[in-house]
């Protein structure tokens, strides 16, 4: 789904390299932290999957297209299968809920009526149904944050990129986030997320991609968010390895989502065979 | 379709809007600018006229009669191939002197339905061995039988356009600044508008719009900014030329002019002040649309 190849990208005014021989990759339907001290490189991964940037070295596949080989012209409609969600929302102020989410349907020339349809359900996932002629001004930081998940998730991405969607809001506010971004992730959508907060990595124990000035230095499965103090380079490494190893065995990995399908709440259940038929339907 | 471009249009009048104060000082320099490059094109064009028939080297013209015999235009025309004040002469029968009439009265239909090719007096036109003949050539001939008036327009008309050509130089050059004036302003204009919608823009891009889908209303209002403008300029234009319609009317009513169809020719014809108009419409489309894609490419590249 995903693959950053030897990936190495500075940019002009610094002389570090804000990405150092990056490979790792990603498959369908996962959910992936990106982890890391500040200027570790973590937006720079995001941007450069959004194609706003573009690597100096090294390649970047994203749905089996090479985003360096890609040209301009497309760039909008390969970002149409990506969503994104950021720690300061990106709300238009003057624009409803319902205007906002809509917002992302109407510029890529969408029917009045999919707009309607669309825009409901997925303010209902995110359990803003009522609340669709509120202003932004007129919600807590973490509904607006549940209002620009709805606008990335509207149109059904393939892929969901969040820069530290937690960072504005509290611990419970947070956990609200993550269920939403948890059930999306369900629906089979590929989700990255940058993220500080440790708490919340601990407890989702996904995979874990650690970044420390632009190179990676931990890739594992179900991980945490630091490692303990015990672990020396070598258990690192072997994290590693095995991180790899679980990465190419997809036929386990699958049978895990499965088995997480089953254990979900019921009553979501409804909703998330809703979202596979519309999968099918626009793919 | 019809759906995006009820978007585009609303988009684009409401960033006017938005904008107005800037908007407005983009439209009224657009407005001056046009307002000049088309009074010069008007002042140009009525030298043109002036001088399409009466050419430089034409130094007197002799008007006969319409009714003078034949043996007195033979007479005339013998005097003048003799006559030593005068190089050369071409001669306008009645078929070629009301086909001139036509021509330099073709915006006053009255003057034209006023003569028939038969009433309409023929004329000798001569050039001048020296130009300073002139007034010698019409005391001596204006007297004889057949001829009806002596006209010697040469001098004015350089005159006239050495006035009008260095007046023509400084309104271009004028013109040249202000439209240079209103790029500036639609550009800043345009960016303005980008600035109070960096939002959106951002949104857009991240959604997946495309450049064009971006891009169009912004030109547009550029380019509507730019037409509104040429539009008023153009009617400017057209008012002007009425003024100095009028204006000839009425000096050649007050007057005894020797030469009536000299002032009215530097009058455009209506039909050329419309192309004036299609031409600073047409520019003011071009200027609105550059300023705005410029600053459309400047800050709002992906
Ligand atoms: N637009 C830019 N111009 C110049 N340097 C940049 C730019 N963006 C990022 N950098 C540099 O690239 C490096 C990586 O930055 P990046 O934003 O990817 O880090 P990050 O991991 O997202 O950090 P944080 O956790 O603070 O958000 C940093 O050294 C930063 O200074
Ligand atoms: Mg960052």
């Amino acid at each position: 789904m995903i693959k950053f190849e030897n990936v190495c990208k500075s940019y002009k005014s610094s002389r570090n390299k804000a990405l150092n021989d990056l490979s790792v990759e990603i498959l369908k339907g996962e959910f992936v932290f990106l982890v890391g001290p500040s200027g570790s490189g973590k937006t720079t991964f995001l941007r450069l999957m959004l194609r706003e940037e573009r690597t100096d070295s090294g390649r970047i596949w994203v749905g089996g297209r090479e985003l360096g080989a890609m040209s301009s012209w497309k760039v909008p409609y390969y970002r149409r299968n990506i969503g994104c969600v950021f720690q300061d929302f990106r709300l238009l102020p003057n624009k409803t809920v319902r205007q906002n989410v809509a917002f992302a349907l109407e510029v890529i020339g969408r029917s009045r009526h999919v707009i309607d349809t669309k825009v409901s359900q997925a303010l209902e996932i995110v359990g803003l149904g009522n609340k669709g002629n509120r202003l932004p001004n007129e919600l807590s930081g973490g509904e607006q944050q549940r209002v620009a998940i709805a606008r990335a998730f509207v149109n059904r991405p393939l892929i969901l990129l969040a820069d530290e969607p937690t960072g504005n809001l509290d611990p419970a506010t947070s956990q609200g986030i993550m269920r939403i971004l948890d059930k999306i992730n369900r629906t089979e959508t590929t989700i990255i997320m940058a993220t500080h907060d440790v708490g919340i990595v601990n407890t989702m124990r996904r995979r874990v991609i650690q970044l420390d000035r632009g190179s990676l230095v931990r890739d594992q499965q179900r991980g945490i968010y630091g490692l303990e103090e015990s672990d020396t380079i070598e258990e690192r490494l072997t994290g590693a390895v095995k991180a790899v190893t679980l990465n190419s065995d997809e036929d386990e990995l699958l049978k895990g989502r499965k088995r997480r399908r089953q254990t979900a709440e019921l009553s979501h259940k409804s909703l998330i065979a809703g979202f596979d038929e519309d999968l099918e339907e626009t793919e | 379709m019809s759906f995006s471009a009820n978007r585009v249009l609303r988009d684009t009048f409401f960033n006017l809007w938005r904008n107005i104060q800037y908007a407005l000082a983009a439209i009224l320099t657009v407005i001056v600018s046009l307002s000049l490059v088309g009074a010069a094109l008007l002042v140009k064009q009525g030298v043109a006229n002036a001088t399409v028939e009466w050419s430089h080297g034409v130094g007197v013209s002799l008007w006969m009669n319409a009714d003078a015999s034949n043996s007195e235009v033979n007479g005339i025309s013998t005097q003048l191939k003799q006559s030593t004040l005068i190089q050369s002469c071409s001669y306008l029968d009645h078929n070629a002197s009301y086909d001139l009439l036509k021509k330099l009265y073709s915006n006053q239909p009255v003057v034209v339905s006023a003569f028939t090719i038969n009433t309409t007096p023929t004329i000798f036109n001569c050039v001048l061995s020296n130009p300073n003949n002139a007034i010698e050539v019409y005391n001596q001939y204006s007297h004889q039988p057949g001829v009806y008036t002596v006209v010697y327009p040469g001098q004015e008309i350089k005159t006239m356009e050495k006035i009008t050509s260095i007046l023509q130089i400084i309104m271009l050059g004028m013109a040249l600044l202000m439209v240079i004036a209103s790029l500036v302003l639609i550009f800043v204009t345009i960016r303005m508008a980008i600035f109070s919608r960096r939002r959106e823009v951002a949104v857009m891009k991240l959604v997946g719009a495309t450049n064009w889908f971006i891009r169009v209303p912004f030109m547009l209002e550029g380019m509507i900014e730019g037409l509104i403008g040429a539009v008023i300029a153009s009617l400017l234009v057209f008012g002007l030329r009425n003024i100095m319609g009028n204006l000839v009317r009425n000096t050649e009513k007050l007057g005894s002019s020797a030469q009536p169809s000299l002032l009215s020719a530097t009058v455009a014809t209506s039909h050329e002040a419309i192309i004036i108009g299609i031409i600073l419409i047409i520019s003011g489309a071009v200027v609105g649309g550059i300023g705005s894609f410029v600053a459309v490419r400047r800050f709002l590249d992906v």
